[in-house]
C-alpha cells in the first residue's frame, strides 16, 4: 500500500472567481522505502505542493484535493488534533535555506528537543539525551558542544544537519526533503545526499525530494516527477526519463544543461519563461515556448496520458514524434 | 607563502597569448597609449601573487587575528578569454573579485590591468581603469536598484563616466538592451517588473555599457533555472565573441565552468590549488581537492558519474588554518609531511599546475 496517496491536489490564491493555481491538479504516490524526485523551475509549484501536504498553506491560499491519504488515512477529512499529530512525526519535512529556517534565538538542544517534547515528551535530561543521539545519528562532529551552540555559530552545512536531525526525530515514514542542497557547496552537498540516503534506508523511510537539479534526481530518486507551473508534465521512472523523456518540456530541460553541451558552440536553450499568474495560455502551458507545438496544442490543454508509472501531459509525446529530429 | 614566490614568473612563461583579432579589439580600446603593450599581448589581466589579509577583531583588548582570504594567487587573463575561478564558499573567490575590480586594495602582490600597474596608478588612471574592469553580480534581485527604470540604471556609467548627451545616452542604452534580448518597451520598466533571467541581463547590460576590457562575472547564473541559465550563458558567450571582452568567471559549478571556460583556476582557502586550460583539468585533475570537487557534482549520465568521494569535514576557518598543506585534514591521500609543508605549485607539463606534494604518485 502506498504510504502517501494524493489525487488532483490544487492549491489557489486570489479571487475565488479567477483564482490563480500554484499547484493545479497534482497526483502523485509515494510507497515506503522510496524516493521520489520532483523537479521544476521556480515557480513551477515543487514547494507549495509539499507544503499544501504539509498543511503549511495558509489562508488565503485554498488547498482542494479529491483524495490526500497517508498511510491509508484520510488526512482531508482527519480531525484537525490529530492531523497535527501526525505531521512532524509521521510527516516531516526539511527546507531550503538551512540558515533562515533555524530560530537565531534558541539554541540547537532547544530546537530539536522542542519536536520531541511535543509529539513525544519525557524529562529534561531524557531530551537532551535523545537530541544528542541524533546529532551523531547525522554526523555532527562533536556533537556534545554544539548542542549549546546557536545557529549562527554553525556553517550552512551544519545548520543542514541540524534541520535533517529535528526532521528525522520523531522517526517519520515520511521525510519531504525541499531543495535540502541547493544552499550548500558541491563537497557538502555531496556529504548531504549520502546523509539523507543512508538515512532514508536505514530508517526505510519515503523520501520525496524537491530539487531543480536533475543530476541530483538522476543519483538518488527511483521515481521522478516533472513540474511546470503548477502542473505535473511528465511521471517517469530513473533513469528512463534521462533516456528517453516523452514531454517536450523534460527534454529541453535536460538539452539545456551544461553536461550536455560539452564542446558545443552554444548550449541548447528554451525560448521565454515560465508563464506567470496573468499570462497563463489557454491551451498547453508549454505551447508558446515548445518547439513542436501544433493547433490543437493552442487550443486545448493535454490530459496526463500514459501508461501507470510513465505519463507525459502532451498530446504528441516524444515518442510519437514520427520524423522529428529529437534534440540533443 | 613561499609558494608566491616561485611560480608567477613561470606560470607567465608558460602561456602563449592567444591570437588577438584586431579590428575587435579596436572598438573597444579608447585610445591610450599606456594599453599598447598590453593590446600586442593580448594580455588585459595579469595578477602576480595576489595576497589579501584582513584583520578580524577578536574581542576586546586581544589582539587582531589575520584573516587570509587571499594568499599569494597568481595569473593571466587575456582579451576575448574566459578564466574561471572555482571552490567553495569562503576559498576567496569573492575575495580576488574584490580585488580584480578595484574596490579593494590588495595588502601585497601586483595587478596589472591592460598593462597598467594599479598600484603605483595616478587617481585619473584608476578612474579609466574601473572603466575597463565590470561586474555581474550572483543575484540579480539584489544588485539592481527597485527605484531607478532600467534606461536610468543603464545610462549611470555613461552620466558618470563620459561627456555624451542625454540623447546619445539613450540611444547607447537602447542599442545595448537590444543587443543582450531585451525588448525596447522595457527601457521604461523597473527592475521588479523583470524575471530573474532578464534582470541578469540587465545587469549584464550595464556592466557592458563602457565597453569594458574584463568583465568580472560572480556566479552570474547560479540564481536561475536551468532553461534561463541556459540562455544566459549563451548570451554571454555570444557577446564575448562580439566584443572580445574578457571573462573572470567565478562559480562552483563545474558543468557550467567545463562549457564557458578556456582556463580553470581550483581554489582551496585563499591559494590556487590547481591551475589548468579547461580540458586538460576535467579530463586529467590532478589535485585531489579538484577530483573530488568533480566528484561530487551530481551527473545525469552514468558514464560521466565518478565514483563518489564523499570528502569528510568542511572548509577550515581562514583565521586558523591548518599546518602544512589547507586542505590535508580532508584529503584522502594525505601523508605525514602533507600536515608539515606548504606544497607549491609546480607545473607538471601541459599547462598545468598542481599543487600537491603527492601529485606524482597520485596521478
Amino acid at each position: 500500500m502506498a504510504l502517501l496517496e494524493v489525487e488532483n491536489l490544487s492549491v489557489e490564491f486570489g479571487a475565488e472567481a479567477a483564482p490563480f493555481k500554484a499547484v493545479d491538479g497534482v497526483s502523485l504516490r509515494i510507497d515506503a522505502g522510496e524516493v521520489v524526485g520532483v523537479v521544476g523551475e521556480s515557480g513551477s509549484g515543487k514547494s507549495v505542493t509539499a507544503l499544501a501536504l504539509m498543511g503549511l498553506v495558509e489562508a488565503p491560499g485554498r488547498v482542494k484535493a479529491q483524495r490526500l491519504s497517508f498511510d491509508g488515512r484520510d488526512v482531508l477529512t482527519m480531525p484537525e488534533r490529530e492531523r497535527r499529530a501526525m505531521l512532524g512525526s509521521d510527516i516531516a519535512m526539511i527546507f531550503q535555506d538551512p540558515m533562515t529556517s533555524l530560530n537565531p534565538c534558541f539554541t540547537v538542544d532547544y530546537q530539536l528537543t522542542e519536536t520531541l517534547r511535543i509529539h513525544e515528551g519525557g524529562s529534561r535530561r531524557a531530551l537532551r539525551a535523545r537530541a544528542l543521539e541524533l546529532l551523531r545519528a547525522v554526523e555532527i562532529p562533536d556533537a556534545e558542544r554544539r548542542l549549546d551552540a546557536f545557529p549562527h555559530q554553525l556553517s550552512g552545512g551544519m545548520c543542514q544537519r541540524v534541520m535533517v536531525a529535528m526532521a528525522i526525530a520523531c522517526n517519520p515514514r515520511l521525510l519531504i526533503a525541499d531543495e535540502p542542497t541547493t544552499a550548500l557547496d558541491v563537497t557538502i552537498q555531496a556529504q548531504m545526499l549520502a546523509l539523507l540516503l543512508k538515512l532514508q534506508r536505514e530508517r526505510g523511510m519515503g523520501l520525496m525530494l524537491i530539487t531543480h537539479d536533475l543530476g541530483v534526481v538522476a543519483e538518488v530518486a527511483q521515481r521522478v516527477l516533472v513540474m511546470y507551473a503548477g502542473q505535473v508534465v511528465e511521471t517517469a521512472h530513473v533513469p528512463d526519463i534521462f533516456i528517453a523523456p516523452r514531454h517536450p518540456y523534460t527534454e529541453a530541460l535536460l538539452s539545456a544543461l551544461p553536461e550536455h553541451n560539452i564542446g558545443k558552440r552554444r548550449l541548447h536553450s528554451m525560448p521565454g519563461v515560465v508563464p506567470g499568474a496573468y499570462d497563463r495560455p489557454r491551451g498547453c502551458l508549454l505551447s508558446p515556448r515548445c518547439p513542436y507545438v501544433q493547433d490543437k496544442c493552442r487550443a486545448e490543454r493535454p490530459g496526463l496520458y500514459g501508461l501507470e508509472g510513465a505519463k507525459a501531459r502532451c498530446f504528441f509525446p516524444l515518442d510519437q514524434h514520427a520524423g522529428v529530429e529529437v534534440l540533443a | 607563502m613561499s609558494e608566491s614566490n616561485t611560480t608567477p614568473a613561470s606560470v607567465r612563461t608558460d602561456r602563449a597569448p592567444a591570437p588577438v583579432r584586431p579590428e575587435l579589439v579596436e572598438g573597444l580600446v579608447q585610445a591610450d597609449a599606456s594599453t599598447g603593450s598590453a593590446r600586442t599581448e593580448g594580455v588585459v589581466l595579469d595578477a602576480q601573487s595576489l595576497t589579501k589579509h584582513y584583520p578580524v577583531s577578536q574581542g576586546f583588548m586581544k589582539p587582531k587575528a589575520l584573516a587570509r582570504a587571499l594568499d599569494g594567487v597568481s595569473f593571466m587573463l587575456q582579451a576575448g578569454k574566459t578564466l574561471a575561478v572555482v571552490g567553495e564558499s569562503g576559498c576567496g573567490k569573492s575575495t580576488l573579485a574584490r580585488q580584480i575590480t578595484m574596490i579593494e586594495t590588495p595588502t601585497s602582490g601586483h595587478l596589472h590591468l591592460t598593462g597598467v600597474d594599479v598600484a603605483h596608478a595616478d587617481a585619473a588612471t584608476k578612474k579609466r581603469l574601473r572603466q575597463e574592469v565590470q561586474m555581474v553580480f550572483q543575484n540579480p534581485f539584489g544588485s539592481l536598484n527597485p527605484r531607478k527604470k532600467i534606461g536610468q540604471a543603464l545610462e549611470e556609467p555613461l552620466v558618470i563616466n563620459t561627456t555624451l548627451s542625454k540623447a546619445d545616452r539613450e540611444d547607447k542604452s537602447r542599442a545595448m538592451m537590444a543587443r543582450v534580448g531585451l525588448r525596447p518597451e522595457h527601457h521604461q520598466r523597473y527592475p521588479h517588473m523583470f524575471s530573474g533571467g532578464q534582470r541578469q541581463r540587465v545587469a549584464i547590460a550595464r556592466a557592458l555599457m563602457l565597453q569594458p576590457k574584463i568583465v568580472v562575472a560572480d556566479e552570474p547564473v547560479s540564481a536561475l533555472d536551468v532553461s534561463i541559465q541556459a540562455q544566459v550563458l549563451n548570451l554571454l558567450m555570444d557577446l564575448q565573441e562580439e566584443t572580445q571582452v574578457a571573462y573572470v568567471f567565478i562559480s562552483h559549478n563545474l558543468a557550467v565552468v567545463e562549457l564557458i571556460a578556456d582556463e580553470v583556476l581550483v581554489m582551496y582557502l585563499g591559494k590556487v590549488v590547481e591551475s589548468a586550460p579547461k580540458r586538460q583539468l576535467f579530463i586529467a585533475p590532478r589535485h585531489p581537492y579538484t577530483r573530488a570537487l568533480l566528484a561530487s557534482t551530481p551527473r545525469i549520465d552514468k558514464a560521466a558519474r565518478q565514483t563518489r568521494l564523499v570528502l569528510s569535514g568542511e572548509l577550515p576557518s581562514p583565521l586558523n588554518p591548518p599546518s602544512g598543506c589547507a586542505f590535508h585534514k580532508r584529503c584522502p591521500h594525505a601523508v605525514a609531511h602533507c600536515s608539515v609543508e606548504v606544497p607549491l605549485l609546480e607545473d607538471v607539463g601541459g599547462g598545468q599546475w598542481v599543487a600537491c606534494h603527492r601529485k606524482h604518485e597520485i596521478a
